[in-house]
């Protein structure tokens, strides 16, 4: 009888116990979306040297190089080394020496407290006549211990810039699985002089090793690049006529794409590259949207109504081509759907929808590489200037990018989505206008940087896909 | 008995017996056919009492027309707006040529009204009380439509505020299942999604780590009775140790939560954040 007594009073004990450790319950599931997104925070310390002077000096602007590159991308902000000024030497120092043995104390939790989420460590010594370089990235947070540590060679300062970007690019990869942006170029068009005529340049996306890429004395226009960096499409006027002209590259030949009487102008490649869209003059004073598959066929009309129809661009994935049309008045940006034959050989237009209908001119449309958001640039009567806009797809959330700062126009995104180049003729940090020149800014508008490329007037860039033939 | 008389003339006593039983017959089934008659027939006074009773019931009250409001009088008040009404279809052209200053009002408004004086001061009164029931019109006029705007602009709020809640409880739909799902009261509904803003709040990552596809992170968490974090733990992560410890410090930064109500004290939560 007690024994029973017993099992009972500890089963209900038993019973007791688990109820009040709150196992029983099912959990419930709460989802947590649109998170606010910000900038990674990396320390950058000085260089490390084998002994003061073992190095030439242009080896010890590896640091403030790398802050550059970084910061251009738009997704660091490096730690002032104020921050850590009695942490870490400030002068560079020597491995074995006492001030090595300060930075060596500083361990994962220091630098987690100082604010910096990743460390990148350079250590320099001599190699002959060259310097060996060894970048290490560590991430603070995780358990992943390094993230990528590199070792190189180089010679002369221009080769210690090539390195660093490449290195860079290596860091991109691998924190964001996207591609860096320092194997690609910018092609845009340019004026040396006042006086002289408008040509197609190329340069790197910080500005430097600018290319003169069409050498004929005539008026050239709207560049837009091969999906994958192999040619450049371009309008020229060398003949008398506006005709559309194809470079490819590296190699440099160029062959003509269309030559029809009238305009032959703002050409773009299909995703796959074997289709040209570009607009033709159809007679009448009317623009339409023509495409060509054969340099060596004819034009094809595509795209047509009243009003002009201009500006084609694919979107990325093939399903859209978005282009401006005034067949309602003022100019607009509308979305064409593709319908793709079973081979996705040949295509047809199925519906378009007008995807603008505030402002009173909105042109130029860039789709992001995603095929996510569209930009573009619209006239803002109450400002009087044209400013920068991004849009989904469809046409919804749009959103500003740039304000009371002259005229913004031609936007174009880089390959992992997160820059954009535009032309923008401001004074300065001014609204006055002045000649265009090319900016580089972060998608949501911030960071607007000027690229020094040495021109009187630079206008229409477009960003390239990742190179292969980039030389790094 | 004048009609049994024909039975007397009978010799056979048989016959007049039978011929008497037949007549007594009939007289008693048309006594008794016509007392039914009567009782059968309906008393009318008391059925009909009975309908109009039911229809009054039926019926909404009757407009009864001997009750319009009286015409206005020296003694009207602001708050009778049928008066007022009346008196406005009654008199706009008399009121309004009064107040356009024209010279018909005889002798001084301003003047004392001396009742017990000759006949044309009686006009002055009137005339006064024609001025000050115009003003009255005026204010009530400008009153009511300042009530109908409020009512409007409240209407309107009302209007915003319901396409918003109904936004809201759209946006929040697949909580609310998932809470009325596992049975949960209302009160620890509304905790649930202050816990929810809080977290949402303080969710910042890098965009190195945005990414298309990426996996979601899932953190279970176990509050304790202040509300303060008594379990925390990684049940899956996104394959980026980094970005898993960002998430986890961006809950526990999110401290102090509200405590929690009675019925949610030691039930789990699974947070699952998408990048």
């Amino acid at each position: 009888m007690s024994i029973r007594r017993g099992f009972g009073l500890s089963a209900l004990v038993f019973l007791w116990v688990s109820g009040t450790q709150g196992g029983a319950a099912a959990p419930i599931v709460l989802n947590i979306d649109h998170p606010q997104f910000r900038q990674m925070t990396v320390a950058i310390p000085e260089v490390a040297v084998q002994y003061p002077g073992s190095i030439p000096d242009w080896g010890l602007d590896a640091s403030p190089l790398l802050e550059g590159y970084l910061n251009l991308s738009g997704y660091f902000r490096v730690l002032d080394r104020q921050g850590y000024q009695g942490l870490w030497p400030e002068k560079s120092f020597a491995w074995g020496s006492p001030l090595a043995k300060t930075a060596q104390k500083m361990d994962r939790s220091t630098w987690k407290q100082l604010g910096a989420e990743a460390l990148l460590l350079v250590k320099a010594a001599p190699r002959g006549r060259a310097v060996s370089l060894e970048l290490t990235l560590t991430e603070i947070r995780g358990q992943d211990g390094r993230t990528l540590a590199k070792e190189y060679r180089v010679a002369s300062r221009a080769q210690l810039q090539q390195t660093l970007k490449k290195f860079v690019d290596e860091v991109l990869r691998r924190l964001s699985g996207k591609p860096g942006i320092y194997g690609t170029k910018i092609v845009f068009v340019g004026k040396k002089t006042a006086r002289a005529h408008k040509a197609i340049y190329m340069c790197d996306v910080d500005g430097s090793n600018v290319e003169q890429l069409t050498q004929t004395r005539a008026i050239h226009l709207s560049p837009s690049w091969h999906p994958e960096g192999k040619a450049v499409l371009f309008t020229s006027y060398e003949r008398g006529n506006p005709d559309l002209y194809q470079m490819t590259l590296p190699g440099r030949r160029k062959s003509i794409v269309s030559a029809e009487k009238g305009l032959n102008s703002g050409g773009a490649f299909s995703p796959d590259g074997k289709t040209i869209v570009f607009s033709g003059s159809s007679g009448g004073g009317n623009t339409d949207i023509y495409l060509k598959t054969d340099p060596l066929k004819g034009r094809k009309r595509f795209i047509y109504g009243t009003g002009l129809d201009v500006n084609p661009v694919f979107s990325p994935n093939g399903k859209w081509l978005a282009f401006v049309s005034g067949r309602y008045g003022n100019p607009h940006i509308f979305r064409a759907e593709l319908e793709w034959n079973r081979d996705r050989q040949s295509f047809r237009v199925v519906k378009d929808i007008r995807l603008t209908y505030a402002g009173w001119y909105n042109a130029s449309p860039a789709w992001s590489p995603d095929s996510d958001r569209i930009a573009f640039a619209g006239f803002d009567r109450a400002v009087g200037r044209f400013d920068l806009f991004t849009m989904k797809a469809d046409g919804t959330q749009m959103e500003r990018l740039t304000l009371r700062h002259g005229d913004n126009e031609s936007p174009s995104w880089s390959p992992n989505g997160q820059l954009l180049v535009f032309s923008s003729n401001r004074v300065a940090d001014t609204n006055r206008k002045g000649p265009f020149q090319i900016y580089i800014m972060r998608r949501d508008g911030s960071h607007e940087t000027k690229l020094d490329v040495g021109m009187y007037s630079a206008d229409s860039p477009k960003w390239s896909p990742v190179l292969d033939w980039v030389s790094s | 008995m004048a009609l049994l008389a024909p039975t007397f003339l009978c010799e056979d006593r048989l016959l007049t017996r039978f011929m008497g039983l037949s007549v007594m017959l009939h007289v008693i089934v048309v006594v008794v056919d016509w007392s039914f008659m009567i009782s059968s027939s309906p008393s009318r006074p008391q059925e009909l009492e009975v309908i109009e009773a039911e229809l009054a019931e039926a019926l909404p009250v009757a407009v009864e027309f001997n009750k319009l409001p009286p015409p206005p009088t020296h003694a009207f008040t602001l708050e009778d707006s049928s008066a007022v009404e009346q008196a406005e279809v009654a008199l706009p052209r008399k009121t309004a040529e009064v107040a356009m200053g024209k010279e018909d009002v005889k002798g001084d408004p301003n003047a004392s009204v001396d009742v017990q004086a000759s006949v044309p001061q009686p006009d002055v009164a009137a005339e006064e009380y024609k001025q000050q029931l115009f003003e009255r019109l005026q204010q009530e006029q400008t009153r009511k439509e300042t009530q109908k705007r409020r009512i409007n602009a409240r209407k309107k709020k009302q209007e915003a505020a319901r396409q918003a809640k109904i936004a809201g409880l759209l946006q929040r739909s697949q909580d609310q299942v998932q809470a009325n799902a596992t049975g949960v009261s209302k009160a620890a509904t509304a905790y649930i999604f202050s816990l929810k803003a809080i977290i949402q709040k303080h969710y910042e990552i890098p965009d190195l780590y945005r990414q298309q596809n990426q996996k979601f992170v899932e953190i279970k968490l176990l509050l304790g009775h202040d509300g303060r974090i008594r379990e925390i733990d990684l049940v899956r992560g996104s394959g980026k140790s980094a970005l898993d410890e960002i998430i986890l410090n961006s809950v526990e930064q999110s401290q102090p939560f509200p405590a929690p109500p009675r019925e949610l004290r030691g039930q789990p939560f699974i947070l699952r954040f998408q990048p």
